[in-house]
């Protein structure tokens, strides 16, 4: 039982200092996984690839809201570079406004959901005033990249 | 001993005149000048879009109409030193207010100022030296029609050598070429203005484009992307080869550039994102005639 207690508790330690080292990885999986994905289903709605779904919409931007709580924290003293990060240095010399910035975004977001756009042309508004942020945000704050 | 001496004196002054003549500065003839009498404001503006002048010459974080305002100021951090935009409003005494259409068309398509001296080519008219003499007088007929913004230019902050810009009339020998970058065979009309607008007034090749040594364009990696030549970071290769966007339909670099969104529903970032916004400008066609020519290039 001991012996089981003191596994749990290394392999706890030894998880949390992998996540610790690992933000620049899980910066970019959040990005990829709850921000793209969510993406997919809003843009091609936007195109027209999809028909509008109101409910599959909302629960898009839901998951790019909630998928983002807490990334504004993965950016540690000690994360400028490695791990083939974008992550510009400006957001280092400007945190605050870095802040700011991705606050916005998740303003934008409660509003998206608060609308619950009912139809294709409130969604388009929407998605233009979510998506925005998308590229206000990487001009300023990601390094160019291949 | 003396013979030696008096040879290498020779030697010396023949370089110096030699230097000169190839450094001098040269200009458009009266003929080629005649079309900048007819330039046309309203279709000036989609040469200011297609030509990107906001993103350096406006203030960095101007949005609409504030895009017009051409103070001048973007710091571009090179290898070569740092280049600050300068203010290309209408205004008389900072700005380009003083300049009659011919200047504006030698430092265009001839890169040279009305003063007579080079410009650096952080100014891309090794770009818009393709440019049709009708588009410049448009693009100068719309720029008479922006606001004055009166704002002194910040002086580039360059390292000694590259202070001295007759050097520069060398390098333009080698690279101020207005052929096109690419042969296309059988191309048809819409692919031809892709190719007009991506080589001329977009000017995509002087960050899509790796740079030698010396800082001139390697024409044979046209649009297959590299370090960035200003800033930090890479820039993408953008043509149709596996390392390109090759895997973008037509439709999807048409949807990128009016939306900055990518079909792997990435978003563009940094400079690119003010280049999205003027893309977005554009009519339709001519993005459509940008993606035509993105596929139609060699694949790299």
């Amino acid at each position: 039982m001991k012996k089981l207690f003191v596994a749990v508790l290394t392999a706890g330690v030894f998880a949390s200092g992998l996540a610790y080292a690992d933000e620049i990885a899980d910066r970019k999986a959040i990005m990829k996984q709850k921000v793209g994905a969510s993406m997919g289903v809003l843009v091609k709605t936007a195109k027209g690839e999809m028909d509008y779904d109101s409910a599959a919409v909302v629960a898009a931007f839901q998951t790019m809201r909630d998928g983002t709580e807490g990334f504004i924290e993965l950016f540690p003293a000690g994360t400028e570079s490695g791990g083939e990060t974008t992550a510009s240095a400006k957001i280092w010399e400007d945190m605050d406004g870095f802040k700011a910035a991705f606050a916005k975004f998740h303003t934008d977001l409660d509003g998206a959901i608060a609308a619950a756009p009912a139809d294709k042309a409130a969604f388009d508004a929407q998605f233009k005033q979510v998506s925005a942020n998308c590229g206000t945000c990487h001009e300023t704050y990601r390094i160019k990249k291949q | 001993m003396k013979r030696i001496a008096l040879a290498l004196i020779f030697l010396i002054i023949a370089g110096a005149i030699v230097f000169y003549v190839l450094t001098i500065p040269k200009h458009l003839d009266e003929t080629q000048l005649q079309a900048m009498s007819g330039g046309d404001a309203i279709r000036g503006e989609r040469m200011f879009w297609a030509g990107g002048c906001a993103s350096c010459h406006a203030d960095k974080d101007a949005k609409g109409e504030d895009k017009f305002k051409l103070g001048g100021g973007l710091a571009l951090a090179t290898p070569f030193g740092t280049f600050h935009a300068p203010n290309i409003s209408p205004d008389n005494d900072t700005g380009i207010g003083g300049w009659t259409a011919a200047d504006f068309a030698n430092s265009m398509k001839m890169g040279v100022s009305p003063e007579d001296s080079h410009y650096y080519p952080a100014f891309p008219y090794t770009s818009y030296t393709r440019m049709n003499m009708e588009d410049v007088a448009d693009l100068w007929a719309f720029l008479q029609t922006v606001p004055a913004v009166s704002k002194e230019n910040i002086p580039h902050d360059l390292p000694l050598i590259f202070r001295f810009r007759r050097g520069l009339g060398l390098w333009k020998l080698l690279f101020l070429k207005d052929e096109p970058v690419v042969e296309l065979a059988s191309a048809d009309a819409n692919v031809r203005l892709g190719q007009y607008l991506v080589e001329g007034p977009a000017h995509c090749g002087e960050c899509h484009t790796p740079r030698d040594l010396i800082g001139g364009m390697e024409l044979s990696r046209w649009l297959a992307g590299g370090p960035a030549p200003e800033g930090d970071g890479k820039i993408p290769n953008i043509t149709p080869g596996p390392n390109g966007i090759g895997s973008w339909s037509a439709e999807e670099i048409v949807f990128s550039l009016e939306t900055g969104l990518t079909p792997e529903f990435d978003s563009f970032g940094s400079s690119m994102v003010s280049v999205q916004q003027n893309m977005a400008m554009l009519t339709k066609e001519d993005r459509q005639a940008i993606a035509a020519y993105l596929k139609a290039i060699p694949p790299h």
